[in-house]
C-alpha cells in the first residue's frame, strides 16, 4: 500500500511537457491564481462554498486536456485526504453521526482535495526553468530561486529512490523504516553532487543570468486570475 | 595547463590523497589519466575543477594554471577554464528539460539569448545528440544522460575539460563516436581534455598522452607516439586480458530446468511517457540459468530488471513468480540497498533476516568471497563504487536467493574489477546454484558470465537463446551492441 501510494505521489510530482492551455498559460498568473485560490479555499466554511470552488478545479482540468492528470493527482491525494477525514470523524467533538459531523468532515476532505489536486496539476505542468525566470526577472533573489528549482527536480528523484530502496531492503526482509537510512544517505549524496554541479555550472557567477524561457500566454493566464478572483469574492461576500 | 606539485588530503584524513602531482597539457592536447580503483583519479579531477577544497575542506597545496590564471586562487571563476563531468549523470541534470540543461551554463555566464541559444545547439550537436533537445530529462537514458551532461559542460566553452568515465552507460558504438568527436573539439576549438577511463582501447586511440596515477602519485607521463606497441599493449591491458580469455570460450549448456519466473505479454510504460518502454515481452527465467540481458542505452534492460525483481508492475501483461521465491536485487545505484553503517554488519543482519543458520560464519563466508573481509569494519559510504556493488552482492547474497538480478554491474569497474566481478558471479552461481540475471550494455561480460542471453532493442526482444549464438549473429552490430574481442577472434 505505501509503495503503491508512493507510486502515486511520484508519478502526480512528474512534470508533463505536453503543451496544453495550461502549460502555455502565463507562470506569473497562473501561480498569481493558485495564490487567490488557496486564500480562497482556507476562508470557506460552508460544503456550498466548497462546491462552488470546485469550478477551479474544473477550469484546470479543461485547460490541462488531460483527464489522466486529474485522475493520476486524485489517486496520489486520495488516501492521506481519506485518512484525514477518517480520524477527523473518530475524534470528532459533535459525536460520531450527527449532521454537524458529517457536514464539517466532508467539508474538511472537499476543501482538502480541491486545494491539493490543483496545486498538483499546476506544479506538474509548470516547467520550473519557466518560473525561476519570470520570479528573476521580478527581483527575487536567484538563491532562492534556485533552491525552487532544486527541490522541484529532487522530488520526484527522491521519491524514486525511496520506492527503489523499500523494494531493495524489503527483499531482505527488513522493516520499511530501514529504507530511510539509504534514501536520507543517497539524498545527501545527491544533494552534494547537485550543489557541486551548480557551482560547475557557473550559478551565482552573474548578477543577472540570461533569461531563456518566455512567461507564456497572458490571455490564460488572465482566464485563470479571473475565475480565482471570482471565486474569492464569492467567499469573502458570503 | 599546467598543475604543479599538487598536494591534497581530506581535513578527515591523516594521508595524503595526491602527492606532488605534476601534470602539463598543452592546448587542444587530449590526456588518458588511468590508474586502479581509488587511485585518486577522481579526486584530482575535484581539485583541478575547485570542488575540493571548497565544498568538503581539507587541505590543498601547489599550483593549478589555466594560461595564467591560478584557478586554485579564483574557486569561483573556476568554470569557465575547467570544465568537469563526473561519473553519475542524474545528479548532473539540474533542470527538467534537455533544453533548459544545455542552456543552463551559458545563460549562468550572462551571454546574449542568441548566442546561448548557438551554444546549447553546437554543444548538443558536438555530441551527435540533437535530437535529444525537446526530451524531458526523466525519460532519458542512462546513456543519454551522460550525454546531454557532457554537452551541458560543453556549452560553457571551457579551456579544459575534464571527462570521468563517459563510457561508463554508454555502448561501444557510441563510445567510439563520442571520442572522435572530443578529438574534433580539441583539435578545432583547442580545448584541452582529461580522459577519466577505464575502457582503453577506444581512449588510446584518440589520446596524445598517457598519465597513470597510482596511490596519488603520477608513476608515468608519456606522450603515446612515443610509446612502442609492445609498451602501449601493455597499458592496453584490456585487450591483452580479452585475447587470453578469448582461448577459454566454450559453448556452454543451457538449462533445461523449470521455470521459476514467467513473464507473459509484458508491456510497461513510464507514467507521463509517450512510447512504452517494454513491448510484448514473454520470458521464461529457467532455475539455475545465467542470463544476460543485452542491449545498448534506452533499449529497456533496466525497466525489465525492475519487472522481473516485482519494483515496477506492468501496464499490460502478466508476471509469475514460482514456489515464495527469494529474490536478491542488486540496484544499479548500490548505495540504496544499505542499511547498515559497516559491510559487516549490513551482512550479518541480512543473513539473520534471512534465517540463515550461523549467520556470522556466512557473513565471514560470503565476504570473503567477495572480497570484502579488508573493508568490514569500514564505513559503507567511504567504500568506491566498486566496493559498494560487491557489497551490495554481498547482502543480496547471504540469504542464499533462488534468484539474483543485477542492473549493470560493471558500471565504474576497471576491467581487473570486471574480471573480477565475472569470476565471482560464476564461482557463486556454482556453488549456490543461483540464477543470475544480468542486465548490462558489455557484451564481454554478459559472455563471460551467462548462458543464455536475450538482446533487447527499442524495448522488444530481437533474439533468446544461447550466449554464443547471440554472438555469432551477423547483424549483433546494427542493434547497437558491440561484439565483444573474444567473440571476434573466436568467430
Amino acid at each position: 500500500m505505501l509503495l503503491w501510494l508512493l507510486e502515486k505521489i511520484r508519478v502526480a510530482f512528474t512534470y508533463s511537457k505536453d503543451e496544453t492551455l495550461l502549460t502555455k498559460a502565463h507562470v506569473g498568473l497562473k501561480f498569481i491564481s493558485l495564490v487567490l485560490f488557496f486564500i480562497a479555499v482556507s476562508l470557506v466554511n460552508s460544503l456550498n462554498e466548497v462546491f462552488v470552488l470546485t469550478t477551479y478545479l474544473a477550469l484546470l482540468v479543461l485547460m490541462s486536456q488531460r483527464l489522466k492528470l486529474f485522475y493520476e493527482s486524485t489517486l496520489a491525494v486520495a488516501i492521506p485526504i481519506g485518512l484525514l477525514g477518517f480520524f477527523t470523524w473518530i475524534f470528532s467533538p459533535y459525536g460520531l453521526f450527527t449532521y454537524e459531523t458529517f457536514n464539517y468532515v466532508l467539508t474538511l476532505i472537499l476543501r482538502m482535495y480541491v486545494l491539493a489536486t490543483s496545486f498538483l496539476t499546476v506544479f506538474s505542468t509548470t516547467n520550473p526553468t519557466q518560473l525561476v525566470d519570470f520570479l528573476e526577472k521580478h527581483g527575487v533573489p536567484f538563491t532562492l530561486t534556485q533552491s525552487l528549482i532544486l527541490t522541484w527536480r529532487l522530488i520526484p528523484l527522491v521519491l524514486k529512490d525511496i520506492i527503489e530502496s523499500i523494494m531493495s531492503v524489503r527483499l531482505r526482509r527488513f522493516g520499511i523504516t530501514k529504507a530511510l537510512i539509504p534514501v536520507t544517505a543517497v539524498a545527501i549524496e545527491r544533494a552534494n553532487r547537485v550543489s557541486e554541479t551548480l557551482y560547475i555550472k557557473g550559478l551565482g557567477f552573474k548578477a543577472k543570468r540570461t533569461y531563456t524561457t518566455m512567461p507564456g500566454s497572458i490571455v490564460y493566464g488572465i482566464i485563470l486570475v479571473l475565475v480565482a478572483l471570482l471565486l474569492l469574492s464569492i467567499v469573502l461576500i458570503s | 595547463m599546467r598543475i604543479e606539485n599538487l598536494w591534497y588530503r581530506y581535513s578527515s584524513g591523516e594521508n595524503w590523497v595526491l602527492k606532488n602531482i605534476n601534470i602539463f597539457l598543452n592546448d587542444g592536447e587530449i590526456a588518458l589519466l588511468i590508474g586502479p580503483n581509488g587511485s585518486g583519479k577522481t579526486t584530482l579531477a575535484k581539485a583541478a575543477v575547485g570542488i575540493l577544497p571548497s565544498f568538503y575542506g581539507g587541505e590543498i597545496k601547489g599550483k593549478i594554471f589555466v594560461d595564467s590564471v591560478d584557478v586554485l586562487k579564483k574557486p569561483e571563476e573556476v568554470f569557465k577554464y575547467v570544465g568537469y563531468v563526473g561519473e553519475d549523470p542524474e545528479v548532473q541534470l539540474v533542470t527538467l528539460t534537455v533544453r533548459d540543461e544545455v542552456m543552463f551554463g551559458p545563460s549562468n555566464l550572462g551571454l546574449p539569448l542568441k548566442e546561448v541559444f548557438e551554444r546549447a545547439h553546437w554543444a548538443l550537436n558536438v555530441i551527435g545528440s540533437l535530437k535529444l533537445m525537446s526530451r524531458v530529462i526523466f525519460e532519458l537514458s542512462g546513456g543519454e544522460m551522460q550525454r546531454v551532461a557532457i554537452a551541458s559542460i560543453l556549452a560553457l566553452k571551457p579551456r579544459v575539460l575534464i571527462l570521468d568515465e563517459p563510457s561508463a552507460f554508454i555502448e561501444a558504438s557510441l563510445v567510439r563516436k563520442l571520442y572522435g568527436e572530443l578529438r574534433k573539439i580539441a583539435d578545432e576549438e583547442g580545448i584541452s581534455i582529461i580522459l577519466i577511463e577505464h575502457k582503453l582501447d577506444q581512449a588510446l586511440k584518440i589520446a596524445d598522452k598517457l598519465i597513470i596515477l597510482r596511490d596519488g602519485e603520477v608513476v608515468f607521463q608519456r606522450n603515446i607516439e612515443e610509446l612502442s606497441f609492445s609498451e602501449i599493449l601493455k597499458y592496453q591491458s584490456q585487450e591483452h586480458v580479452r585475447e587470453q580469455i578469448s582461448r577459454g570460450i566454450r559453448k556452454r549448456e543451457s538449462s533445461s530446468g523449470k521455470a521459476i519466473v514467467k513473464l507473459q505479454n509484458v508491456w510497461y510504460r513510464y507514467p507521463r511517457s509517450q512510447k512504452y518502454s517494454l513491448k510484448n515481452i514473454s520470458l521464461n527465467i529457467a532455475k539455475g540459468v545465467k542470463l544476460g540481458i543485452l542491449g545498448p542505452n534506452g533499449s529497456g534492460k533496466s525497466t525489465l530488471i525492475k519487472i522481473i525483481a516485482g519494483i515496477l508492475k506492468p501496464s499490460k501483461g502478466y508476471v509469475t513468480r514460482y514456489n515464495n521465491l527469494k529474490v536478491g536485487y542488486v540496484p544499479q545505484n548500490p548505495t540504496l540497498s544499505f542499511t547498515r553503517p559497516t559491510p559487516y554488519d549490513e551482512v550479518y543482519e541480512t543473513a539473520k533476516n534471512m534465517g540463515v543458520k550461523e549467520p556470522k560464519a556466512e557473513t565471514w563466508r560470503i565476504l570473503k568471497l567477495l572480497g570484502l573481509e579488508r573493508y568490514s569494519k569500514k564505513p559503507v559510504l567511504h567504500l568506491s563504487f566498486g566496493y559498494r556493488r560487491r557489497l551490495s552482492l554481498a547482502s543480496a547474497l547471504v540469504g542464499k536467493p533462488d534468484i539474483v538480478l543485477l542492473d549493470e554491474p560493471t558500471a565504474y569497474l576497471d576491467f581487473e574489477g570486471k574480471i573480477i566481478l565475472a569470476d565471482i558471479l560464476n564461482n557463486i552461481a556454482e556453488q549456490l546454484n543461483t540464477t543470475l540475471v544480468i542486465a548490462s550494455h558489455d557484451s564481454w561480460f554478459i559472455s563471460e558470465v551467462c548462458d543464455v542471453a536475450v538482446l533487447l532493442y527499442d524495448g522488444e526482444i530481437k533474439f533468446k537463446g544461447e550466449t554464443n549464438e547471440l554472438l555469432k549473429m551477423p547483424s549483433l552490430e546494427s542493434f547497437g551492441v558491440e561484439k565483444p574481442f573474444n567473440a571476434r577472434v573466436y568467430y
